[in-house]
């Protein structure tokens, strides 16, 4: 191996060392910024997909599985008055985080929040909108939801986004897979 | 050196987006709105200036045989810079940007400018050139992303333009509209630049 | 996923240049003359296949494991760039006629962003180490078949009268909006 070849290699990892040191002392700066940030949101989303807890408590990694995140429960005078589900499915445009919430009184979904997707924009990214989300207000847990493309004839039934049925399939499949859960365990 | 011209020549006459036709990737994706355009330019001419300066400052010491690599690895670190400050204090633009701000490590501009000026150049001419590219860079983005956006979506950097009644072209915002609006653009351009030409040769008739 | 959904989805459904803009720089450039189309095309299937392969491996079982997330961006271009140089070198020793055809294209496909995007797809997707690999081909198949079908329409349009305010760039781009609308019909197949 010719000496030149191995002063050329090591130059080129000089600077790649040079490099991973400056990032890493970013990675240290900006790091827990992004995680106060994650936070922030998921309280918000929590907030407003069960209105009125006045505690969440994150069961940790009890209930996880590779498609339930996380199962928060919402909290009412120290009782337990909802459960919050963080779901991941997986959309047109790549994974679909989804937040969704069933009170234990009423066995009803009260919310549903779309965490993160990769969905076509003016189509299935829609699927963000309050507009869209609020069909899944107050629907039953007891079964699985089906999506159509005209209006819901019974209460089992949620109507797609036009143009947008395969977003709209990912939205109802994460939320069915935590309505079993929520039917199953709470 | 003409300092004016160093800086101009990236704005009109060797344009990324018109002219050079460099940096295409994300000039046809990120320009479905002016506000992620504007953001995207502002993120290149960041890490192009920063680049270019590097680059140029260390012009002396790095070994020719290996500067493509180096370059890549200098312009890859304020990448991965840009990335995380983005991530941390503006996440809404880093969510919007998506794949494309790490993908600013292959944007042909900024390997290019190194290549062709930083390398050979001092710092402030550089930078100079990088702010000149850059800026042409975010214009071109902003002019696309204005047709795409008001024709597409019937808003501007996010503010309804029209009444509720006004049904955008939606397709404008798919892939389909981001070529068509680019090549209808250049074709304008392209127009433009030949009427002038007929016009100053009929003149010296 | 299923695999054959993922073939269809990374080479149809969501096809890498004309509905991912990825791969445009090459897509625009090489596509004047259908030869090297064909032989961009081909060097392109190989290295991001390897690139997809070694870049996961890379991400699973160094950048993880350390915690060091966030030099992928800069670790996988790494990756590509010795790729395609060692993939230069070993064509050029072992097969100089496949160099002749394919060798000139290599060098462009470092900054050809769709290897460095599919890469990074594909481990923000949680792909496991067949389905990256496999999506990495899908891709790569997708763009060989926009950019021949690209520049074979090209070739056509070049020996037809154009305003000649369209000639060149904006007609080509104009046909590429109109192959986008086509494989816009692919949606409803996945």
């Amino acid at each position: 191996m010719d000496k030149n070849a191995v002063k050329l290699g090591l130059f080129l990892m000089m600077v790649g060392l040079l490099s991973a040191l400056v990032l890493s002392a970013l990675n240290g700066l900006t790091g827990p910024v992004i995680a106060a940030n994650v936070q922030k949101e998921t309280d918000q989303a929590m907030l407003e997909v069960y209105p009125g807890a006045d505690e969440f408590v994150s069961q940790e990694n009890q209930y996880v599985t590779d498609q339930i995140l996380n199962v928060t429960l919402a909290m009412k005078g120290g009782e337990t008055a909802g459960v919050i589900y963080t779901v991941e499915t997986v959309g047109y445009g790549g994974p679909l985080t989804l937040m969704a919430a069933y009170d234990t009184a009423s066995r009803q979904i009260t919310g549903v929040r779309i965490l993160s997707q990769s969905e076509t924009p003016g189509l299935g990214a829609n699927a963000g909108q309050l507009w869209f989300l609020e069909r899944y207000t107050g629907k039953p847990s007891d079964a699985d939801l089906l999506v159509v493309k005209t209006a819901p004839a019974t209460e089992y039934e949620v109507e797609a986004i036009t143009a947008a049925t395969i977003t709209t399939n990912a939205v109802t499949s994460g939320i069915n897979v935590a309505s079993a859960h929520f039917a199953g365990n709470f | 050196m003409d300092y004016k011209k160093e800086f101009l020549k990236g704005i009109f006459r060797e344009n990324p987006t018109f002219v050079m036709m460099l940096g295409m990737c994300p000039t046809l994706a990120v320009t479905t709105s002016v506000n992620n355009a504007v953001g995207m330019g502002l993120a290149v001419i960041a890490v192009l200036t920063a680049s270019n300066l590097v680059v140029s400052l260390l012009r002396k010491i790095i070994p020719d045989a290996i500067r493509i690599p180096s370059f890549i690895v200098i312009i890859a670190t304020f990448v991965t810079a840009i990335e995380m400050l983005m991530h941390a204090y503006v996440p809404d633009l880093y969510r919007a940007l998506g794949i494309f701000l790490p993908l600013i490590v292959v944007n042909c501009i900024i390997l290019g400018r190194a290549e062709a000026f930083a390398s050979k150049n001092r710092p402030f001419p550089s930078i100079l050139d990088a702010l000149g590219m850059g800026l042409g860079f975010t214009i071109g983005l902003s002019v696309l992303a204005t047709v795409r956006e008001v024709l597409g979506a019937g808003s501007f950097m996010g503010i309804p333009l029209f009444g509720s009644s006004f049904e955008p072209a939606l397709i404008m915002i798919l892939p389909p509209g981001a070529f068509l609006a680019l090549g209808i653009l250049l074709a304008l351009i392209k127009q433009f630049r030949i009427s002038r030409e007929t016009k100053t040769a009929k003149e010296a008739n | 996923m299923s695999y054959f959904t993922l073939i269809i989805s990374g080479m149809l459904v969501q096809n890498i240049v004309l509905a991912q803009f990825l791969g445009i720089c090459p897509f625009l450039g090489v596509s004047k003359k259908l030869e090297s189309a064909i032989g961009m095309g081909m060097a392109v299937i190989f290295v991001m296949t390897i690139a997809s392969a070694i870049s996961w491996l890379v991400y699973t079982f160094i950048l993880v494991e350390f915690g060091l997330e966030y030099l992928t961006t800069i670790a996988f271009i790494l990756v590509i760039a010795s790729l395609v140089q060692f993939v230069e070198m070993v064509i050029r020793k072992f097969s100089p006629g496949l160099y002749k055809s394919l060798g000139v294209y290599l060098p462009l496909i470092t900054t050809n962003c769709a290897v460095l995007g599919i890469a990074l797809i594909n481990v923000q997707d949680k792909m496991n180490f067949l389905e990256a690999t496999l999506n990495g081909t899908a891709n790569a198949a997708g763009f060989t078949l926009a950019l021949i079908l690209f520049a074979g329409l090209r070739e056509r349009v070049d020996e037809m009268n154009v305003p000649k305010a369209l000639e060149g760039m904006p007609i080509s781009l104009i046909i590429a909006s109109m192959m986008s609308v086509a494989f816009l019909g692919f949606a409803g197949l996945v």
